[in-house]
């Protein structure tokens, strides 16, 4: 084995710890996302990190199993996301066809 | 070989109500691309035959002396029976509402039928799964289909408003359900409930499954709106097509709660202490802002969700009275499956005879359109006030029957404190209930003309059939309470 690769693993060792917090770092801050932005396309984006953050945790954790089970749920997680886009973007093209705007504040004729 | 084909038969049989509504829904798809904007009133009666077959299939399952073997992913006992006929129910009442509603707006679309099919096959999943993956794969497809239906008014700007709501709101809502579910696969490396219960402590829960517990909870308090996750209710009810919002209201709280009691019962989480704090906070929250809030509207439909907000307060209750000194009783879940029977046909009922208000070719749902109504069509009006009596409570509906069970369990098992509240909020939800009755009948109208003209023949066929439900189920809630008491665990 070459050296450094050697190096690599004693020092830069990943182990699922660091995969568990940057899924639970990439879902927090997908969940900051959807609740500041405004612009509704950039909401959609971060429902989709929601999404992928979670598939990256049930990725880490079959590995750590040495399971498919994890990795199933991955692929429907990513297929369910895909028709969730769809969708999504569906809805955004009726809205727009309606008020020339992608902007959460303009959609607001409903009060009581 | 001969065990395969065995293997095979089984789960042909076993699942055969969601085999039959899978079958209905791809064919109401396939005859609606085939011939485009012709085939409307097929689509629909194929739509409707496929629910009715579905509901006997269901009901011939439940007389069978044995279940079919408990099949691995599946779970087809008498609590998933019991569930499948309640939103069966839903589908059926929907889809007559939908075509009165469409015979008046002058849209018949096809597709309308078969996303209700597909919206019902993913809350059957939702419920009756015993693996987590597939009670998410359920979940998304009842969410997803509903988002389309809600913004199925492409032209109207609040339909579609109430669309994007509903989607980024769900969309959150069902990542952090999802979320739950991948914690309790860190902790114990699998998602099947039957395994998840097994490898669960009884007690002392580490943190990993507690946080998995509050997510997975979170995810099911924004389906069903309860106080601190309510705030889109009343916006999407509101932009929804009428008959959609019935569905919402109703279907998927039916959904969501049978999916709670069989998880919750399942893993046997609700003995911790925490969890009954949680409800408790939550069902008083939900009383309280659910009630008042709904006082305030000016809207028939806001002030349904938010009474559909308090209704889901008044279920989570039911749960919540199930629990004696500390610990739940399973068997007790009954009255909530007996209280969300009766919510179906009166909140089914009143959205039957909402989706018929029609002004200027769009729906005219204020207070100040009912003026008058009393008078043009009172039998109509009559049997909207049936409904809001029955969801304030009065004896003789079905309403009363449900409360009445669900309070008695909580006087039982010694929640004095929060059965008071209910009684007192169900009181001050008369003041609500009341005030569109008032509106029909003690105020004259401007001399406009009447908000409903014609009465389509389907829609007048579900509103006596819940108006019937209704008031047969009050004077004789008995037979209805055993069968639950059967389906329960």
């Amino acid at each position: 084995m070459h050296p450094r690769s050697v190096d690599f693993e004693i020092h830069m060792h990943v182990s699922i710890h660091h995969y568990l917090v940057l899924a639970a770092v990439l879902f927090c801050l997908g969940l900051l996302g959807v609740i500041i932005q405004r612009n509704i396309l950039i909401m959609l984006m971060c429902i989709e990190v929601l999404m992928n953050s979670i598939n990256l945790t049930f990725i880490a954790l079959a590995r750590y199993y040495n399971q498919v089970d994890g990795h199933l749920v991955a692929i429907f997680v990513m297929a369910i996301a895909a028709v969730e886009a769809a969708i999504g973007l569906g809805i955004v093209i009726s809205l727009f066809r309606n008020r020339q705007s992608i902007d959460i504040n303009d959609f607001n004729s409903m009060r009581g | 070989m001969e065990t395969n084909i065995q293997n095979l038969l089984n789960i042909l049989v076993g699942g055969i109500t969601i085999w039959i509504l899978c079958a209905g829904a791809l064919l109401c798809l396939l005859i609606d691309a085939l011939w485009p904007r012709k085939m409307s009133v097929p689509v629909y009666t194929i739509g409707i035959l496929t629910l009715i077959v579905t509901l006997c299939s269901a009901w011939y399952q439940w007389l069978q002396p044995d279940l079919p073997a408990a099949q691995d992913l599946l779970v087809i006992d008498l609590h998933t029976l019991f569930f499948i006929t309640l939103v069966v129910l839903v589908g059926i009442l929907t889809i007559l509402n939908a075509l009165g509603y469409m015979q008046l707006h002058n849209d018949l679309t096809a597709e309308f039928c078969s996303l209700i099919i597909f919206s019902i096959i993913g809350m059957v999943f939702f419920f009756s799964s015993d693996h987590l993956l597939i009670n998410f794969i359920g979940l998304e497809t009842m969410s997803l289909s509903i988002y389309v239906l809600v913004g199925s008014h492409k032209k109207n700007f609040k339909s579609n408003e109430a669309a994007i709501k509903y989607f980024i709101i769900g969309g959150v809502a069902s990542a952090i359900f999802l979320y739950g579910v991948a914690m309790f696969y860190g902790a114990y490396g699998t998602l099947k409930i039957s395994e998840l219960a097994m490898a669960l402590p009884t007690q002392g829960l580490d943190y990993l499954p507690k946080t998995a517990v509050a997510f997975i909870l979170t995810g099911i308090f924004f389906k069903l709106a309860v106080v601190p996750f309510h705030f889109w209710a009343p916006d999407v009810y509101e932009g929804a097509p009428s008959p959609v919002t019935g569905f919402m209201a109703t279907g998927v709280k039916i959904a969501s709660f049978g999916f709670a009691i069989r998880i919750f019962i399942g893993i046997n989480v609700l003995d911790m202490p925490q969890i009954q704090n949680l409800l408790v906070v939550v069902v008083v929250a939900t009383f309280i802002v659910g009630n008042l809030l709904a006082i305030v509207q000016d809207d028939v439909k806001r002030m349904l969700a938010y009474s559909s907000v308090s209704h889901a307060g008044f279920v989570l209750f039911g749960m919540l009275a199930g629990f004696r000194e500390g610990r739940y009783e399973p068997f007790s879940s009954h009255t909530v499956m007996f209280y969300l029977l009766g919510y179906l046909l009166m909140t089914l009922g009143a959205f039957a005879i909402l989706s018929l208000m029609i002004r200027k070719r769009s729906e005219a749902t204020h207070y100040t359109d009912l003026e008058g109504l009393g008078h043009s069509k009172p039998l109509l009006a009559g049997l909207f006030t049936l409904f809001m009596f029955s969801m304030v409570g009065m004896p003789g509906t079905v309403g009363f029957a449900a409360k009445y069970s669900v309070i008695s369990l909580a006087v039982q098992n010694g929640h004095i404190g929060l059965a008071i509240l209910a009684v007192v909020m169900s009181i001050v939800s008369a003041f609500y209930y009341l005030r569109p009755s008032v509106t029909m009948f003690f105020k004259k109208g401007a001399g406009g003309c009447p908000v409903i003209q014609e009465i389509p023949f389907t829609s007048s066929a579900s509103i006596t059939f819940c108006a019937f439900t209704v008031i047969y189920l009050g004077l004789n809630p008995d037979a209805f309470i055993k069968l639950a008491k059967i389906a329960a665990f």
